[in-house]
């Protein structure tokens, strides 16, 4: 939401510099889009808690980071990623931008960087169709230029999974990157995405992603974020539209960073849609993760469910604000949503802000949320058989977050998420 | 529960708007609109001591920098705060000492209301200080609650019968820059109650107070200040009614409850205010700040309130959970009806160990109205073991209408437990067929339904609330079906 009077600060500026670069080799449409974009941040500023959405988290820190250019890759770095045993299509990005080679594509499936593709009809009817809800897709949209398309055409089922492999890197200054990745399912088609994003060092990362699920279409989308816990600044926007029978399963086991914020708009356009968004959330230190969905149901009987497990430990802090809102049309919409929280240290901190905005009124929606630390009981139980504290405590702590991870649909992909160690954030 | 009865009540009361009348007993009008004038002359006009007097006009001097509230769910013209009467009282209305004093026309209304106030005096129940729009005319019981030590008067009265009482407490909880409405309370507040409870005594009676809104364009200002000393206890009945008008009109009000250790307030309200007609004219603006606060240890504040009223309601009652194992509780019925908007729910601060607190929040929307719960539970750093448990459901008549759940939740202590829950559905259409198929028909059912879905609520009305508040809930969702 933005905020009416214009308050511009040093901030603003700091994350907006260097936005004209290359603005002349960009098409003309380009041009005016990223002009638009970088108006709109310069008119809002970058939220601050007074904002209703940014309550929770505050961009404080943000201003005294000095930033620097992305600097250019020599050599692809290693791959290294649980999902390599998926066998799946590669395609790695090393701040914001391809990388490497573009393997062997399967017929149907077209992948690309965004500066290759942004002159054709269908990229800019996409884009430039996009409503910019918040300041950091704002920003986005006003360093439009790398980033990846993936599209799936009409009828077509990709067999192996796409292996998104999204790499930060920097030793000196504040890096910032703002990538864009477009997904597009046209209809009947159907694909599995596993994004592995991981940083290393300080850097600011402003990711949007922007999918179209046409009608019928499948869409697995699993994200593994893996940075930095200690000093990176990571914002991702999804923003997704779905259309008739359209299935979307997703689902983002998150590590944080210092500050991080995912922020998810899911708009159900169409009928019979079964849209899911999952995750879970593991905070140790002083990270602060903030995780903002809004579902929105346009049309009738669609169901949306989400369900996301948070664990937080030390002087961390965790957010979570969720909100469906049923619009007038949206008959035998089935709505839910669980937020579940643990809190393993004294000074660990959560807050929630589920809303349901409701329009229609034959629907069933739902949402809990619960906050608190291990159950005493269960604790005992395994201490009684002779299992340490510490251990008992992992043991509790995983099969916590075990439970959404098993909701995932691809099996293999859910192997391997259930086998990624979270010991680290129960000590 | 609703039984045959409740459906024969609302049967009886279909129709219209059943305390919609108004009487025409002379009034005394300050000038409308709103300046240090007027504050000196209301001032002036209940014998304030200076310190009031002072207050009143700090509160008015930072009222005028304050924003109007926004960020609530409503859609509603800008209030202009200058065409409105911020002083009427009753004339010919000095003290009256009993009620034989008191303007037979004034007794009439109460009459048409339903509080027979002589039988209230032979019948030792309940006691009524009445409220004809601003001053306090009658006061019953009140010997017999004073053997016991318990004060039960005007505020104003108490600022001129125990002003260290009143100086000490006013403005404690519910400080005067809280938000605009209780600032704007604060500079203009005319009349209101006051009860102290001292140490130890259980308070014999329901104490009750009727608050009426007579002349066309008087806002009404209460102010109301319960005090529970140490082990104390006192259950205080609010209701409203008001008669029907064309123009709406501004209600603010502020409730100050302060609970000492061992201590238990129980405030239960049913509010039914003009709500507008069913093209949405009218009604009344209620915006009130309720708030308590459990200072001492194992002090307890509940909550309990049904709304059926108001074009507009903006109403939280909170609790600051100060004392160790102290208990907040807030149950709520809200229903909303045509063009009505209900933006309402409660705050739980928790501060103290082992305080626990409990929410349950029912909403119902119909026609075109829009029902919105909105709440926080915050538990702070030191509030070990603190235990919220929140229930918010919503139930839905008809495709216009709207219904919203925005709950805060903020913990910042491992020990602490907090769950919150919250659904919206619709009437289920096998339960009205049942009720159909054995011969009830539509609206019947649905007045049935309804009260089954509120039950929990309503059982923890007092007993001279429970029937009232059964038959409002009938009357409000008149016409939301068929």
């Amino acid at each position: 939401m933005m905020v009416a009077e214009a308050q511009i600060n040093n901030n603003t500026i700091n994350l907006l510099e260097g936005w004209e670069e290359g603005l002349d080799k960009a098409p003309e449409w380009v041009q005016s889009f990223r002009k638009k974009a970088a108006d709109d941040v310069m008119k809002t500023g970058l939220p601050t808690p007074a904002w209703e959405d940014w309550k929770y988290t505050n961009l404080r820190n943000l201003e005294s980071v000095t930033l620097c250019e992305a600097s250019s890759l020599h050599v692809v770095p290693n791959i290294s990623s649980p999902f390599i045993d998926l066998k799946p299509i590669i395609v790695q990005l090393f701040n914001g931008s391809f990388v490497g080679e573009m393997p062997d594509l399967p017929d149907g499936l077209m992948i690309a960087p965004i500066n290759e593709v942004w002159t054709n009809d269908w990229f800019k009817g996409f884009v430039s169709s996009l409503s910019i809800d918040t300041p950091m897709e704002a920003l986005n949209s006003a360093f439009l230029n790398d980033g990846i398309v993936i599209k799936v055409s009409e009828n077509t089922k990709i067999a192996e999974p796409l292996l998104l492999l999204s790499t930060y890197e920097n030793s000196k200054d504040m890096l910032s990157v703002m990538p864009r990745i477009v997904i597009i399912l046209e209809n009947n088609a159907e694909l599995n995405i596993v994004e592995h994003q991981s940083g290393i060092g300080s850097y600011v990362c402003n990711q949007a992603t922007s999918i179209n699920l046409g009608e019928k279409s499948k869409l697995g989308h699993y994200i593994l974020q893996d940075n930095d816990r200690t000093q990176g600044y990571l914002f991702n926007t999804t923003k997704l539209n779905c259309y008739d029978d359209a299935v979307y399963d997703g689902f983002s086991l998150n590590h944080g960073a210092k500050l991080s914020r995912h922020e998810i708009f899911a708009d159900l356009l169409g009928e019979r849609i079964e849209c899911i968004i999952n995750g879970a959330y593991n905070l140790i230190s002083t990270q602060h993760h903030d995780t903002t969905i809004k579902t929105g149901h346009f049309s009738p009987n669609s169901i949306s469910k989400q369900i996301y497990k948070g664990v937080i430990n030390h002087e961390a802090s965790a957010v979570f604000q969720g909100r469906i809102c049923v619009h007038n049309d949206a008959q035998g919409t089935d709505g839910h949503q669980l937020n579940r929280t643990l809190l393993l240290s004294e000074k660990a901190e959560f807050n929630a802000k589920p809303e349901l905005k409701i329009y229609a009124d034959d629907v069933k929606c739902s949402h809990g949320v619960t906050s608190g630390d291990l159950n005493d009981e269960e604790l005992f139980y395994l201490r009684s058989r002779g299992i340490p504290e510490i251990e008992a405590k992992q043991i509790l702590t995983k099969a916590f977050v075990a439970e959404v991870i098993e909701g995932i649909k691809d099996s293999v992909v859910r192997d391997i998420f259930l086998s990624i160690s979270i010991e680290e954030g129960t000590k | 529960m609703a039984d045959k009865k409740t459906v024969k009540q609302v049967a009886d009361l279909a129709g219209s708007y059943d305390a919609g009348f108004v009487s025409d007993i002379e009034m005394e009008l300050a000038p409308k609109g709103l300046n240090e004038d007027i504050i000196r002359l209301i001032s002036s006009k209940k014998n304030d001591p200076d310190w009031l007097l002072e207050w009143r006009l700090k509160a008015f001097k930072h009222w005028q920098t304050m924003k109007e509230p926004e960020w609530a769910k409503f859609d509603m013209p800008k209030i202009d705060y200058q065409d409105i009467y911020y002083y009427a009282a009753p004339k010919n209305a000095q003290a009256p000492k009993s009620l034989d004093e008191v303007d037979p026309q004034i007794l009439e209304v109460y009459k048409k209301l339903g509080i027979p106030l002589k039988e209230q005096e032979m019948l030792a129940g309940v006691a009524v200080d009445a409220v004809f729009d601003s001053v306090s005319v009658v006061t019953t019981f009140r010997e017999k609650l004073k053997e016991v030590g318990v004060i039960f008067c005007s505020i104003s009265e108490a600022m001129n019968d125990y002003p260290e009482l009143v100086r000490k407490y006013l403005g404690s909880v519910v400080p005067m820059t809280d938000n605009k409405h209780a600032c704007l309370n604060a500079a203009v507040f005319t009349d209101g109650t006051f009860v102290y409870i001292p140490e130890g005594v259980r308070c014999p009676m329901e104490l009750s107070t009727y608050f009426r809104i007579n002349e066309a364009k008087t806002g009404q200002f209460e102010r109301t200040l319960i005090i529970a000393e140490k082990g104390s206890y006192v259950s205080y009945l609010e209701g409203c009614t008001a008669p029907m008008r064309d123009e709406n009109q501004l209600h603010a009000a502020v409730v100050e409850l302060i609970a000492m250790e061992d201590a238990e307030i129980k405030y239960s309200t049913v509010q039914n205010w003009y709500p507008g007609d069913e093209n949405g004219k009218g009604g009344i603006y209620n915006f009130v700040t309720k708030r308590g606060i459990c200072k001492g240890d194992r002090a307890k504040i509940s909550w309990t309130q049904v709304e059926t009223g108001s074009a507009i309601t903006w109403k939280y009652p909170s609790c600051i959970l100060k004392g160790d194992n102290s208990v907040g509780e807030f149950y709520s019925v809200a229903i909303t009806n045509n063009y009505q908007q209900a933006d309402t729910g409660t705050k739980m601060i928790h501060l103290g160990r082992n305080t626990t607190s409990k929410i349950i929040s029912k909403g119902i929307s119909a026609g075109h109205s829009n029902s919105t719960y909105r709440g926080l539970v915050r538990v702070s750093q030191k509030a070990k073991n603190a235990r919220n448990y929140t229930q918010c459901d919503s139930l839905l008549i008809g495709e216009d209408c709207g219904a919203h759940t925005i709950p805060y939740i903020e913990n910042r202590n491992m020990t602490a437990k907090v769950e919150h829950e919250a659904t919206t559905s619709k009437i289920g259409e096998d339960q009205l067929f049942y009720c159909r198929q054995r011969g009830i028909n539509e609206e019947e059912a649905v007045a049935l339904i309804v009260n089954g879905f509120c039950r929990e609520v309503m059982q923890h009305l007092p007993m001279e609330f429970a029937v009232e508040a059964q038959k409002l809930i009938g009357i409000s969702l008149e016409g939301s079906v068929g």
